[in-house]
This record gives C-alpha cells, structure tokens and sequence, in this order.
C-alpha cells in the first residue's frame, strides 16, 4: 500500500494553544457545560479526551429513569461496559440483582447507593467492597425493608 | 487608583483598580504587595489576549461577585449566555483558546465559564468526526477501540 499518511500533516496544523493539547482541567470545564449525548460523543473523539470525560459520563448511574431494557440486555450492559467503567462512579441507584452484585464488588468510589426494585439483596456481598472509599446511603423504595446493613455506611 | 498590567510582549496597559481586581491573581498578587505603584508583569498572556481580557473586564466591572456553587452532579448546567458575552467570545478558534487560558491563569471565573460555555456550543449537535473536524483534533483510537467506546458509552446518551 503507497498511500500517503496524512496523519503527520494534520499535526502540524494543531495550533499551540488548541484545545487537543490544552489542560484536562479546561476540557473538564467544557465537559460539564455539555449534555450527556453530547459528552458521549467527545469521549469518541481522542484519548485524551476520553480519559479526561469519562468520569462525567459515569459520575452518576440511575438506571431507574430511562432504562426499559430486557433482562438478557441489563445482564451483558451489567458484564462488560458497567464492570469496565463502574469505578468512575459516585452515585448509583441499583435497581436489579445483577447490577447491585455488581456494584458490591466492583464499585469503589461510590458516595451514595440507592437500591430499589431488587428482588433479592445480598449483604454479604458488600463485605467484599473496600469500606474505606465508601461512604453510602441507602435510601430504600419499593417496599423494601431498611433492614440491608452494609458495614461501611454511616 | 490605577494599575499598570504589562504583557508577554512588553506593553503596559493602564487599567482601574477595580477593573484588574476582576482577576483573582492580580487581586491577591495587590494585597500582598500593599500600596505601590510598580507594573504588575504577566509573562503568560500576550498584548492581544490582554486587550481582549481587559475589555471583558471593564464591561463586567460592577458584576458582584460570583459566588461558586459546588453541585455534586457536573451535569447541572446551564448553557445560557448573555448577549455582550456572546458578541465578544466571536473571535477565531485560536483567540478563544487564548482567552480561555488567560481566564484560567488569572482566575477569572465568569470569563472562563463564557469561554468554556462558547465551546460547549460549538460542540453541541456534532458526531465525533464533526468534533475532531471543528477543531482539528487527530483521530487516535483504532477503529475497534472507537466502536468499543461506542458501545460502551451509549446508554448514557439522552432518550
């Protein structure tokens, strides 16, 4: 293949000052001011970008909202892009089984946990999670019984 | 009372007080300095930005003073600007990112919420490649790695 590598010239013409190169903490500040499809798409666009912005697009899961998946969907949502990301989490509404076992385990910066909705829950599995990080609350809907000690939580 | 900014360049600019003191930098570098009447230098911005920042500035002179309000999720936002704002960040891309440093270095909040917000706008609507496009940004991922991100990333998208 002799086809000619454009990527060197394209370089040259990043000005100085553009935003590619600019300071994480600028491009954080222009993450916030944007909405969360448009965050999704920056976080496509470079690495740096991507490193920088994704702790927006994970900062808070709440599933409950907008979610009307199947279970087959939630299950490998749950396997492979929550399990990738879930540590750039803080607030997390856990509304199924899968994602709260999840979330026990894997969830280490968590400031706050909701669970609702969740059919069977699983103390035991919190006692595996780093408490240090953790300062929840849980807030219970549902009919839910406030009965679900997590060691860490206040 | 004035105060004499000098820039990157070399060139003084006489400005009020009050309207340097809109910088948070050159208020505290006042205040420790006490009365006196000697240039403050500012290596990092040039002539051209100051100007631009001074203007901003002189415009904004009586805003009280913005109070930072901490919320827990970033993605509380609003994206409105005012009309002066807006006319003033229309300059080039490069000449946004000047100011934009500049609010920075000088800490002056407001100025860099306007630039950051004028940013915002310009990548509001836009598919990746129209992002990297816009601003002249060099595709780094593999296609695969782009297509994981994709996946990975797009329930958070708005309904």
């Amino acid at each position: 293949m002799s086809e000619p590598d454009d990527s060197s010239t394209r370089i040259t013409n990043v000005t100085a000052n553009s935003i590619v190169n600019s300071l994480p903490e600028l491009i954080e500040l222009i993450g916030k001011e944007l909405s969360p499809t448009d965050l999704v798409a920056c976080v496509q666009v470079c690495r740096f970008w991507n490193q920088t912005l994704l702790p927006l697009v994970w900062h808070t899961v709440n599933p409950d909202k907008k979610w009307f998946w199947w279970p087959e969907k939630v299950e490998q949502w749950t396997r492979i892009s929550f399990v990738n990301n879930c540590h750039l989490i803080r607030p997390l509404t856990a509304n199924w089984d899968v994602l709260l076992e999840t979330a026990a385990a894997q969830c280490r910066n968590l400031t706050s946990l909701t669970v609702h909705g969740v059919r069977r829950i699983l103390p035991e599995h919190f006692h595996t999670s780093s408490p240090s990080s953790c300062a929840a609350d849980s807030t219970f809907a549902n009919n839910q019984p406030p009965s679900l000690e997590l060691p860490w939580i206040k | 009372m004035t105060v004499i900014l000098v820039s990157s360049d070399n060139q003084d600019f006489k400005v009020d007080k009050e309207v340097a003191e809109r910088s948070i930098l050159i208020k505290n570098m006042l205040e420790d300095v006490g009365e006196s009447d000697s240039p403050i230098p500012l290596p990092n911005v040039t002539s051209a930005v100051l100007t631009k920042v001074i203007e901003y500035c002189e415009h904004h002179r009586n805003d009280p003073v913005q109070v930072p309000e901490e919320t827990d999720d970033p993605r509380k936002r609003s994206n409105d600007i005012e009309e002066w704002d807006m006319k003033f960040m229309q300059v080039d891309q490069e000449m946004l990112f000047e100011i934009i440093l500049a609010a920075n270095y000088l800490d002056i909040k407001p100025l860099l919420d306007v630039g950051c917000k004028t940013v915002a706008n310009i990548i509001k609507g836009k598919t990746p490649e129209e992002i990297r496009k816009a601003f002249n940004i060099v595709n780094d991922f593999t296609p695969e790695e782009e297509a994981q991100i994709k996946k990975e990333n797009e329930w958070a998208e708005d309904r």
